[in-house]
């Protein structure tokens, strides 16, 4: 960090900057450390539904897909002596019922529960008034899952801060257990990710506001998560149970492994617009979102958003997401035992061609409210929304939040 | 030809200044880019892990997904 990041100008204490502060009454050097803004969340996932990679059901599938998450998040941002430099530090962790998706637990039902954990950190510096670098680093942690990310970024404004231009450089390697379909440990794999990204944000007027971004993701490794796996329709049954009572199903040749290639490309493009109307207090948004990927995967993507005010301490947010998504070309239900071993096929429904739709509502009431005359913001908000996918999978999401900022 | 219309229409806007006294509607909390961070990260593990088509929007794909992403 230190061959790209020069000093940023100190902010010296002494008498002639100590005389100033006290004119102009603002804290031009601080004694310490202080933290701007604190976040906290606590989002509860209930999801129902069948996919053909699950083996919690027939062999032949759907199995069930169903999940909870109960998932406590924070977030930190907090300024160092030296002004220039900030960390923002997010702390997420996911406490998941999987009794269906998780191999361990579908065969031998070692686990009902699988604990996550992810820490998340930036350090940004502003160089200029224009110029600010970011370094992002991390790690992920969950049952047989590490993951280690880090990157760079640059954001440079123009045109009196009317304009943003962001880019990032991100490297992600995941190392992982290697799962057979029946629960046992085959190896150690990773996979790896390498993503660039590039984003402008434009003012287009006093109430609009413009964004647009591309991010292309290259991956390489491992692609299968391992316990995936596909029905072999023509394969033999015999010892062999169709209730889910029945463990010894797994111990049938009647189900294979997912196969996917070992690279993928992946390139995104979004659009955002907001637009603030000043006579009723409401804003507008919309985004739109493009995707595609070397496995034929294409998906348009649709959000939007109504803000409304109601006071000077509170807002609703009503939004609107719609998905379409044309499935990834090695998606089928089943195989044949003849099928090559080096063949591509999936059976996650993840993959499959499906629509879905995302009604949302969330409150947010202020208990010091934007503009007070004691400055930052304190909020607490409540969100709830329903995730319907078309190819029978739901999720109903609940959200507590608080937040200040100081 | 509408695209291209429209990207054009979006260069020319572009080219207004709008000075930081007018930008009073743009500080508005609803106005950010992204208005709860942590509400913007739930959902893309939620969406990422169900649909397969994670990356782009300056953001990291992969990466402690256990779905096939």
């Amino acid at each position: 960090m230190a061959l790209w990041v020069s000093p940023a100008p100190a902010t010296s204490s002494g008498p002639a900057e100590d005389v100033d502060a006290a004119i102009l009454g603002e804290d031009a050097a601080p004694k310490r450390a202080r933290v701007e803004n604190v976040q906290a969340k606590l989002t509860f996932y209930d999801q129902y539904g069948y996919g053909y990679q699950s083996k919690a059901g027939p062999p032949q599938g759907p199995g069930s897909e169903r999940l909870q998450v109960v998932q406590p998040a924070a977030s930190m941002t907090i300024r160092q002596r030296n002004r220039a430099v900030s960390h923002t530090i997010t702390t997420v962790f996911d406490v998941v019922s999987a009794a269906s998706p998780d191999a361990l637990d579908a065969v031998s039902q070692a686990s009902r529960y699988n604990e996550a954990a992810t820490l998340d950190v930036t350090t940004s510096v502003e160089k200029s008034d224009r110029d600010t670098l970011a370094l992002r680093y991390g790690a992920h942690i969950e049952e047989h899952w590490r993951t280690g990310f880090g990157g760079l970024g640059y954001s440079a404004s123009f045109n009196e801060d009317n304009t943003v231009v962001s880019t990032s450089v991100n490297v992600i390697v995941d190392y992982f257990d290697d799962l057979h379909p029946r629960g046992w440990n085959v190896k150690q794999t990773y996979r790896f990710a390498l993503n660039d990204n590039l984003s402008v944000v434009q003012v287009l007027s006093p109430t609009t506001l413009a964004m647009v971004s591309y991010g292309v993701t290259y991956q390489q490794g491992t692609l299968e998560n391992g316990w995936n796996s596909i029905y072999v329709s023509d394969a033999p049954t015999y010892g062999c149970f169709d209730t889910i009572d029945q463990r010894s199903e797994y111990d049938c040749p009647n189900r294979r492994r997912e196969n996917l290639p070992r690279r993928r490309i992946r390139h995104a493009f979004a659009g955002q617009i907001g637009q603030h109307l000043r006579r009723s207090r409401t804003t507008l948004k919309a985004r739109y979102r493009h995707y595609r990927d070397d496995f034929r995967l294409r998906t348009h993507t649709v959000d939007s958003w109504v803000y409304q005010w109601m006071g000077r301490r509170m807002y609703l947010r009503l939004g609107y997401r719609f998905h379409r998504q044309q499935g990834n070309q090695y998606w089928r239900r089943s195989i044949v035992e003849a099928t090559p071993a080096d063949a591509f096929f999936t059976a996650d429904s993840d993959l499959a061609r499906f629509d879905a739709h995302q009604p949302s509502i969330k409150g947010v009431f202020y208990l010091r409210p934007p503009g007070a005359a004691s400055g930052g913001t304190q909020s607490i908000d409540l969100g709830v929304s329903r995730y319907i996918r078309t190819n029978d999978l739901h999720v109903n999401v609940f959200s507590l939040g608080y937040a200040q900022s100081f | 030809m509408r695209g291209w219309t429209l990207l054009l229409t979006v260069s020319v806007s572009a080219c207004v200044t709008v000075p930081q006294n007018r930008r009073e509607a743009l500080a508005d909390p609803t106005m950010a880019v992204v208005d709860d961070p942590l509400e913007a990260r739930a959902d893309r593990k939620l969406h990422g892990a169900r649909e397969g088509a994670a990356g782009g929007d300056a953001q990291a794909a992969g990466g402690g997904c256990a779905c096939g992403n």
